[in-house]
């Protein structure tokens, strides 16, 4: 697996998966979960038969000496954040119990931004061989614990509503790909090409139901608490280094998060849906607009399109930038 | 269809607008009112923007012959893009959720949101002729004012307490947002990645109302089309199946409440991480490396490793297939020539 497969969609990844087969549910989540905390410290993406010495080696993950505390050594980046928390969702619902932490998905769903360093710290160290133990238990096969599986809690609680539930999203996939209504015997039913992904009415009304009960848009706010060394006089000479909680901020921004696995895959899939040959993004605002002819054209090669409005808009920062260089070189200049 | 809209509303939004607006004023109200119902959904047809004194001359004509006047509109469709959705709807429930009495049961919020994608195509008539002036008038019964111009069932002027009360509710978590963080939050240290600050009780605010008020959807962008004969007594009757115009579907956030709308928007002002982009090919956000981020800061196209060259072979399938086909029309027209001509 390399970093690219963090890009893959999840919908379709399912629809390649036997999920009778604890090694294809493995290979699944490790791909869609794992390797997106992997990714936000640079580690690789998980493998069988590694060690974590392996994944450690690389990236950059690194422990406070002083606290013992996981930090981000490099920050985070917003992309990364996304898959991150989805990922998260995933384990969380599909191994409840799995880890020493309780509620390991509500959690996530509670407070996204709180839960990013602990949930991706968690994942990032779950091993290919800790997966396939789980989900073998999930699947309710005999199996055996691997030797090291610190990070999972003593006795993981085995439940098969998380697969249920996968095999129920597997079916309404199929289903939403399956070729479109075209050629109805009744004739009850008129394609009109605009673009748009054709599904069956029927699939979609159900898609659309998942997602509005499970699929909610967040802001959240990417907040670590980290500790730093007391200024408080110690109590006695001998006493321990006290520390105290320093919130380190880095911002908020807006993203989709599934809070059931029904939910994530139908996210998946409806993202995979293109928006039509008329509809473009704005290079500026990034919001929707309607292209004229020669618009969809520049979108459909890749040139940026823009609103009306934006354009000068994006011609006035483009001129500032641009002076703002030449009176930075003139003045290095005349500096040397 | 291709249609040039007037993209003058994207450069305020509505949560920066209601920051603006005087809740108490008639004249502060109907103006966000007029520039976040009826001018996107005007847009959205290809129609003028509202303004005050328009209806004689700019939607349609009014005829009179002393003692019968006749009012005539232009015909106009709505886009059957997906383009126009995200304004288009956000504009129809935003005018129910404030005047619920003036709409049809059948195009109010809680059915529209039953019915998304046919709500814009076949509902905006609900909205689109009504002038500044009905809106004020509207407005002054929202606000509990006399109303001046005459009731008919599409024109109530009713006081609607709640929704002012979610629209100040708004107003206040929005300018809350935009106040420089609270010095006297616990002890914090700000690593600037390239977003944007907002406080800890604003931010656990806006998102609480985001995560119950904000979903995402699946729009089946389709109508229902009966069809319908006029018979000789000039009535129409049902005389065949009811048939769906199917367009597709496509994803969309929709909010379920006035705080969720300005909400939503508000958060789609917030800015990205410097080095985040959106691949040119499968449009999902993706980290950028130093190189990319100079690119998508000049406006070029980047993308996921494997997209570029998906998006290289999308590109050259379609230039082969043009080709090929220009070449069969080059053929087919000497064939024509050589069989026509002497």
């Amino acid at each position: 697996m390399d970093q690219t497969d963090t890009d893959r969609h999840l919908s379709f990844d399912l629809l390649q998966t036997d999920l009778a087969d604890p090694e294809r549910i493995t290979e699944l989540v490790a791909r869609h979960a794992v390797a997106p905390a992997r990714a936000i410290f640079g580690m690789v993406p998980p493998q069988q038969d590694e060690r974590i010495e392996t994944f450690l080696a690389h990236g950059h993950f690194a422990f406070d000496l002083a606290s013992g505390q996981p930090t981000w050594q490099q920050d985070p980046s917003a992309a990364s954040i996304e898959p991150l928390l989805r990922g998260a969702v995933l384990v969380g619902r599909l191994f409840p119990g799995a880890f020493r932490t309780a509620d390991f998905a509500e959690v996530v769903v509670a407070t996204p931004g709180l839960a990013l360093m602990p949930r991706a710290t968690a994942l990032a160290f779950l091993r290919w061989n800790e997966l396939a133990y789980l989900a073998t238990q999930a699947l309710g096969l005999p199996s055996k614990r691997p030797a090291d599986s610190g990070s999972l809690s003593k006795e993981p609680l085995a439940s098969h509503d998380g697969l249920d539930e996968l095999r129920r999203m597997k079916t309404l996939v199929e289903r939403s790909l399956a070729q479109p209504v075209d050629g109805e015997p009744d004739e009850m039913i008129a394609r009109a090409e605009v673009g748009l992904e054709a599904v069956d009415p029927a699939v979609a009304d159900e898609l659309d139901a998942i997602l509005r009960a499970d699929a909610h848009v967040r802001l959240v706010r990417v907040t670590d608490v980290e500790y730093t060394p007391s200024d408080r006089p110690p109590v006695h000479p001998d006493a321990p280094d006290e520390y105290d909680p320093l919130v380190v901020e880095r911002g908020v921004f807006p993203i989709t998060l599934p809070e059931t696995i029904a939910g994530l895959v139908a996210l998946d899939l409806v993202e995979s849906f293109r928006r039509g040959r008329t509809t473009g993004i704005c290079t500026l605002c990034l919001r929707p607009m309607l292209l004229m002819p020669q618009q969809a054209s520049l979108s459909r090669r890749g040139e940026p399109v823009y609103h009306p409005d934006c354009f000068p808009e994006r011609r006035r920062r483009y001129m500032r930038d641009y002076r703002a260089g030449r009176v930075g070189a003139g003045r290095a200049k005349a500096d040397s | 269809m291709f249609l040039c809209m007037d993209r003058s509303n994207n450069a305020h939004s509505i949560a920066y607008d209601l920051l603006d607006t005087d809740l108490s004023s008639v004249t502060s109200l109907t103006e966000f009112v007029v520039a976040h119902t009826v001018a996107p959904l005007r847009a959205a047809a290809g129609l003028p923007a509202p303004r005050v004194g328009e209806l004689s001359n700019v939607l349609g004509e009014v005829k009179t012959d002393g003692y019968l006047t006749i009012m005539t509109t232009k015909p106009w469709t709505v886009a059957e893009s997906s383009a126009i959705f995200d304004e288009s709807i956000r504009a129809l429930l935003l005018f129910g959720w404030l005047f619920p009495e003036s709409l049809l049961p059948s195009v109010r919020p809680e059915v529209i949101l039953e019915n998304l994608g046919s709500a814009v195509l076949t509902h905006a008539w609900a909205v689109i002729p009504r002038s500044p002036e009905a809106i004020a008038d509207l407005v002054a019964g929202l606000l509990g004012a006399p109303a001046s111009m005459s009731r008919s069932y599409l024109h109530r002027p009713e006081r609607n307490d709640a929704a002012l009360a979610e629209l100040e509710q708004a107003r206040q978590l929005v300018a809350k947002s935009l106040d420089p963080v609270p010095a006297r939050e616990p002890v914090t240290q700000v690593v600037d990645i390239g977003l944007d600050r907002i406080g800890w009780w604003p931010a656990f605010a806006i998102d609480r109302v985001m995560r119950s008020d904000v979903r995402r959807r699946l729009v089946w962008f389709g109508t229902l089309e009966p069809t319908v004969e006029i018979d000789d007594s000039g009535e129409p009757n049902l005389t065949g199946p009811i048939i769906a115009k199917d367009r597709g579907v496509f994803a969309a956030d929709v909010p379920e409440s006035i705080t969720g709308l300005v909400l939503l928007d508000l958060s789609e002002q917030l800015k990205r991480d410097r080095r985040v982009g959106r691949c040119g090919h499968c449009g999902r956000l993706m980290p950028l490396n130093a190189w990319q981020s100079k690119r998508a800061r000049h406006g070029d196209a980047v993308y996921h490793a494997d997209c570029r060259d998906a998006h290289r072979l999308v590109y050259f399938r379609k230039k082969a297939h043009d080709r090929y086909y220009a070449e069969k029309i080059v053929d087919a027209n000497e064939k024509t020539a050589r069989r026509v001509l002497p």
